[in-house]
């Protein structure tokens, strides 16, 4: 029975990054091709339709695309946790290789413990009310 | 906060400044499979990474976390049979229904029914809903409840059980975590994807009525 040579198994163990890398950018050339600000080019949010308010992710479509274009600003005034979200997600992929390359071969891209949950879910919703409410309107798509 | 897992103090400790022990490597004895060793680098907010604690003597000893991909497949497996259940009598009752029904086509273009047809056909079709319905429960709540595994979970080697000691839920809990799946799945798809983080690979329903859901 062959072993798996150190090299070997530090590619291997990059093919998890890599497969998400190319979800991601595949994701950002659509949103950057097909332009969510074109209204129902990925269809109508069930949640603005029934409601009338934006929920937290209403304007997360829009603010990728502006970022794909470089208009920071303007992804964030369209929704500023997926900006930060994105920014999150860009460090932690890198982060993700590094300790992957080093030799935790399992590594997973992103671990939240319970509590940290549970503050995310916090903040989002805390995000979804603020940006209903007047003082909150920069916040809204 | 910055300090790692409160761990109880005793009288006559020296008070650590700060610095408490480093967790246990992973948190459980090794196994194999995708378990994960050592700290992590901060999530959001302002909580540092805290892997899940050593079971303190609940005697449960750990299992790895069920892969996302099984859980999605599991539920899928049971959405078809589900969905096979029912299709004879769904399938009867169509064709019953199409075959004897009248309809008529209004002045604006619509297609209205005059007359039902046969009652045999819109019966069927509400006993196709009424066993795929009961189906779900048996299979979704009552059997996951009593053995942990739904049928689909039981071919692809996973279980819903309590964190606290690995034991099925019972058919109560299981009810209750079925209803806020269904509550959670259809406000957002979060509830579905939260395992893809979650340090112990849980969703929102399994955050409710403390459970996991671990290979079998």
């Amino acid at each position: 029975m062959s072993t798996v040579s150190t090299r070997d198994a530090r590619w291997s163990a990059l093919r998890g990054p890599a497969g998400v890398a190319v979800v991601g950018l595949a994701a950002g050339v659509l949103l950057h091709v097909r332009d969510p600000h074109d209204s129902g080019s990925y269809g109508y949010c069930p949640f603005l339709l029934v409601g009338d308010r934006p929920c937290p992710g209403c304007g997360g479509l829009r603010a990728a695309n502006l970022l794909t274009n470089g208009d920071v600003v303007g992804a964030i005034s369209s929704n500023l946790l997926a900006v930060l979200l994105a920014a999150v997600l860009a460090v932690a992929w890198v982060v993700w290789v590094v300790r992957r390359w080093r030799g935790e071969r399992d590594a997973r891209m992103i671990v939240l413990s319970g509590r940290a949950g549970a503050v995310i879910i916090a903040g989002v919703v805390a995000f979804g009310l603020v940006r209903n409410l007047p003082f909150g309107a920069w916040l809204a798509p | 906060m910055t300090d790692g897992p409160q761990y109880p103090s005793y009288p006559g400790d020296p008070q650590q400044p700060g610095q408490t022990p480093p967790p246990q490597q992973g948190g459980y004895p090794q196994q194999p499979g995708p378990q994960q060793p050592g700290t992590y680098p901060q999530g959001y907010g302002q909580q540092p990474y805290q892997p899940a604690p050593p079971p303190q003597g609940y005697g449960y000893p750990p299992h790895p976390y069920a892969g996302w991909w099984s859980r999605v497949g599991a539920t899928l497996l049971d959405s078809l049979l589900s969905f096979l259940v029912a299709l004879v009598p769904f399938v009867v009752g169509l064709v019953i229904m199409l075959s004897t029904a009248e309809t008529r086509t209004t002045f604006d273009g619509t297609e209205e029914i005059t007359d039902a047809g046969n009652p045999l056909g819109w019966i069927l079709m509400v006993l196709a809903a009424i066993i795929s319905i009961a189906f779900t429960i048996w299979n979704s709540i009552v059997r996951m409840g009593r053995t942990g595994q739904s049928l689909g979970k039981k071919w692809l080697g996973i279980k819903a059980v309590r964190e606290s000691d690995g034991q099925p839920l019972g058919v109560g809990m299981s009810f209750l975590r079925y209803i806020m799946y269904t509550i959670f799945v259809n406000a957002c798809f979060l509830d579905v994807l939260w395992p893809l983080w979650d340090a112990r690979k849980r969703t929102w329903h399994d955050m409710v009525v403390s459970s996991v859901v671990v290979r079998a």
